[in-house]
């Protein structure tokens, strides 16, 4: 077997991020490791990107995804509104309702906001009404998506 | 507001599919790349579902 001998190290920088964990090492020398946030600072960011779509990464400088986010969790949510998505509660003795209600409870305050201007929780007899009730629980659920990806922002998991 | 099924996919897939681009890739371009796959494949997927499902109805 013939093994080439090693290439010269380009001195040109370069075009893209490293992707592979052993080049990271070579611009982070050992001692001056990334610091890692606060357990106190991840529990805001997280709460605050709970509370508002988006406000985890505005908040991490990321301004751009942050405004896209919440132009369409919000927007989601707001459609399910204007199609008379059922608001699910926690009386019910279906579990299926139960998780319903947190996959919406999910969304942060766009539901209690709702609540507060007047939205009576949805009209099940509506034409739209199931659809809508499906975009309120994937609005809730994509925020989640954006809550675990702002907590690898902060933990350097991610770029 | 009143939309038929389709408008509704239509809807959810693209709203579903600019928040999937966003927080699955780096840059602007990938986004919209991965994006926009998600979305076609979030549509053909329900149509070739609904068509091979035509029969049954």
């Amino acid at each position: 077997m013939i093994c080439k001998p090693a290439q010269p190290v380009q001195s040109q920088p370069m075009a893209r991020k490293p992707t592979t964990e052993e080049e990271k090492p070579a611009k982070e020398p050992a001692g001056r490791a990334r610091p890692q946030p606060s357990s106190g600072s991840l529990f805001g960011l997280c709460l605050a990107a709970w509370l508002v779509p988006g406000l985890g990464h505005f908040m991490l400088g990321r301004r751009g995804r942050a405004v896209v986010l919440f132009l369409a969790i919000t927007g989601m949510f707001v459609f399910g509104l204007a199609m008379q998505g059922q608001f699910f509660g926690t009386g019910s003795a279906s579990y299926l309702h139960t998780l319903g209600y947190l996959a919406e409870l999910a969304i942060g305050v766009p539901m209690p906001a709702a609540s507060f201007f007047g939205y009576a929780g949805g009209k099940i007899f509506a034409v739209c009404s199931d659809y809508g009730t499906a975009y309120l629980v994937s609005a809730g659920m994509l925020n989640v998506l954006a809550i675990l990806d702002a907590y690898d922002i902060a933990l350097g998991r991610k770029a | 507001m009143v939309l038929s099924h389709f408008e509704a996919l239509v809807l959810f897939s693209f709203l579903v599919s600019v928040v999937f681009g966003v927080l699955s890739k780096g840059t602007l371009r990938e986004q919209v790349i991965y994006g926009a796959k998600v979305f076609i494949a979030f549509v053909g997927i329900a149509i070739l579902l609904g068509w091979i499902m035509l029969p049954f109805a």
